[in-house]
């Protein structure tokens, strides 16, 4: 186990280092000069000079690449251009809530998802089959952009829901210890932040997760009709055991553990989903400021986003591929 | 005359599939008495599974029971609720299957399998449980069933796996144990092993063994009577010695003849021209005419020939057999 973790860790250090190149080339190449996106197309040669003086643009490509993992890794990510704060502690401001909402779409996901797609596969081809089906067909063919902004129309204007962000107003804010309001306000026994925080964050979620419900049911349907066709499911009723015993004690189990991978793909679709969620629904994360740093050509602001989504992302994978040899024991490490 | 264990009456059972109705089980009648191991032979598909799991009533969904009746103990078990039946099987009716690692839950340790049983039929639970469960792993004759107890399936060799799933059947002691093939995924040495363990198992305790194989060798070994049958449709029954002493059914014959034997080694392996024919549309009458070579046209494609009697219990379907 000690040996695989140290392999898959290396893994993950050679992942971060081709994507944060990537981005870097990327950034480079395109011809926007984040000075321009400040300042102003108005401004004259000698107040850009002197911004790209300030930010260091005006040294060569090589020595810029140099320099942003000499400071990563003394945990110096840089200053946003646009803030002018460093990205590490935007990083820190805006993440939580970032993280919160995906994880709160990936909970949703398997909430609603696993229970239908029990419930598709026990009554294949039949009405509920279909239904799902339906359902779930639409949920991974819609962009969640414009089911965002249905669920917006619905729940905020026809229905008058609560408003954008991720609390009514600032006394609703919890102590903060992680940054993720639901846990915080538990932890500190904040009632009526919790409950506040919930509905903020419950259509967000829901707009960001209907894709993962879709896929969810999709998997759980296949993978249960797959168990229960098994000889020990079988062996099981014969034994005596309820349709109901069979499938809690013997074929959710089994069932489950091909689904939860997709746990890893569900995070890598919110990640990269959030951004436009995040606009939608004014989400203070970092969605939002990536949205805004991508504007103005913000440059380390960028690469921070994309270091920390993509350390997240792989993180998730394996403490998903942890999880499902755990629940594997034909697995071994 | 002594009370049978489990007599099956006219049973038909018929399937819905996309081809059409296939009429799997038609009209089989047979009994086992107590203390009986009854053999059930036939080639592959003609129903003897699914006579099996009719006896739990859990058949798949797409199967009727057109017709027939199954006495247990006395009791009707058609007319029995789904609550009573499951009081019944594991705990009553065991069920043993051909692969045993397939027939365990790979992410479960094998001796829960016992321990659930236990609790589900005789309200055993915690650590009372567990003794038992080990007693039985001993049973059946697991090295260090301690041990075994709380390995996985897959840590155990396809022998050891059929021990366990022999454990799980009888740790609630039942009246009938259904063995479907259950030695056929082994190899020969461990196949005479488990065989002779149920033997044994069976004389020391009150327990009739219904033996489902094609393997006419094994069931001169162990079984008191044999049933022969073909597409659904039994063909002869009788004392095990006394069929093969006087096979009456031209099928039965053929069976027999296939048996490989070690006296007649060099010569070719018989084997029976022909295939098992479609069960949607069967054909009429004796469903074994289309391969018999000694059909009586116009008889025998016409109307199932009724019993006739060899002796007390020898029993045989066959135009041949009276004019
Ligand atoms: N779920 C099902 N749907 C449709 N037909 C089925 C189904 N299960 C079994 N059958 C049919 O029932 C017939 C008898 O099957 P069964 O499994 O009882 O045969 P068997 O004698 O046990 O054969 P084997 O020796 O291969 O185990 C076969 O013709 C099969 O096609
Ligand atoms: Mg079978």
């Amino acid at each position: 186990m000690a040996k695989w973790l140290i392999r898959r860790f290396l893994l993950l250090i050679f992942v971060l280092w081709g994507i944060t190149t990537l981005t870097f080339i990327i950034i480079a190449a395109v011809p926007r000069n984040p000075a321009i996106a400040m300042a102003g197309s108005q401004s004259s040669p000698e107040q850009i000079e002197k911004f790209n003086k300030r930010w260091g643009l005006d040294k060569p490509l090589a020595v810029r690449y140099y320099e942003f993992y000499a400071y990563l890794l003394q945990g110096d990510m840089g200053t946003s251009i646009r803030t002018e704060r460093p990205v590490a502690l935007e990083m820190r401001n805006f993440f939580p809530a970032t993280f919160e909402l995906a994880t709160v779409s990936v909970v949703l996901s398997f909430l609603i998802g696993v229970p239908l797609g029990i419930v598709a596969a026990l009554k294949r081809n039949k009405w509920p089959d279909q239904v799902t089906r339906f359902v779930s067909l639409i949920g991974v063919s819609t962009p969640n952009f414009w089911f965002g902004l249905i669920i917006l129309l619905v729940f905020y204007y026809l229905l008058g829901g609560v408003g954008p962000g991720r609390v009514t107003s600032a006394a609703y804010e919890p102590t903060r210890i992680t940054g993720l309001y639901l846990i915080d306000s538990l932890v500190t026994g904040n009632w009526s932040s919790f409950v506040d925080c919930l509905r903020h964050i419950i259509m967000p979620a829901f707009a960001l997760g209907f894709f993962g419900i879709g896929i969810v049911t999709r998997m759980m349907r296949s993978s249960m009709i797959d168990t229960l066709s098994k000889d020990y499911i079988k062996a099981a009723r014969a034994r005596g055991l309820s349709l109901f015993r069979v499938i809690t004690n013997h074929a959710l189990r089994n069932s489950l553990i091909p689904v939860l991978t997709v746990i890893g793909v569900l995070y890598g679709a919110y990640l990269g989903g959030v951004i436009v969620i995040e606009v939608v629904f004014s989400w203070p994360g970092l969605g939002n400021f990536a949205y805004n740093s991508i504007l103005k050509s913000d440059h380390p602001a960028i690469m921070g986003v994309v270091l920390v989504i993509s350390i997240i992302y792989s993180l998730v994978n394996l403490v998903v591929d942890v999880l499902y040899r755990y629940l594997d024991p034909r697995i071994k490490f | 005359m002594e009370e049978k264990l489990l007599e099956v009456k006219d049973l038909s059972v018929a399937f819905n599939s996309y081809l059409g109705v296939a009429e799997v089980l038609d009209r089989i009648s047979y009994s086992v008495d107590e203390n009986q191991w009854l053999g059930i032979a036939g080639e592959s598909g003609c129903g003897k599974t699914v006579s099996a799991f009719s006896l739990l009533k859990l058949l798949p969904e797409a199967a009727m029971i057109r017709n027939g009746e199954i006495l247990f103990k006395g009791e009707s078990i058609l007319d029995k609720s789904e609550r009573e039946m499951r009081k019944l099987r594991g705990g009553e009716i065991s069920i043993v299957f051909q692969e045993p690692q397939s027939a365990l839950n790979p992410s479960k340790r094998v001796g829960e399998n016992i321990v659930e049983s236990l609790r589900l039929h005789q309200g055993i639970r915690g650590e009372e449980a567990k003794r038992r469960a080990i007693q039985m792993l001993d049973l059946v004759k697991i090295p260090q069933p301690r041990v075994r107890f709380s390995q996985f399936p897959h840590e155990l060799s396809g022998g050891m796996q059929q021990r366990v799933c022999i454990a799980i059947a009888l740790a609630c002691h039942p009246s009938l144990l259904i063995a479907d093939e259950f030695t056929t995924s082994l190899d020969v040495t461990t196949q005479q092993e488990i065989l002779k363990l149920v033997v044994d198992l069976q004389r020391q305790s009150t327990m009739s063994v219904l033996f489902i194989t094609h393997d006419l060798a094994l069931i001169s070994e162990c079984c008191d009577e044999l049933i022969i049958m073909y597409a659904g449709q039994i063909m002869e029954r009788g004392k095990v010695d006394r069929v093969f002493r006087n096979p009456s059914h031209p099928y039965t014959r053929l069976l027999l003849n296939a048996i490989p034997s070690i006296s007649r080694k060099d010569e070719k392996l018989n084997s029976i021209d022909g295939s098992v024919p479609g069960l949607v549309n069967p054909p009429k009458g004796c469903r074994f005419h289309t391969r018999c070579k000694q059909k009586i046209p116009g008889r025998c494609d016409v109307v199932f020939p009724r019993e006739t009697a060899i002796d007390e219990t020898h029993r045989a379907w066959c135009h041949l057999l009276y004019t």
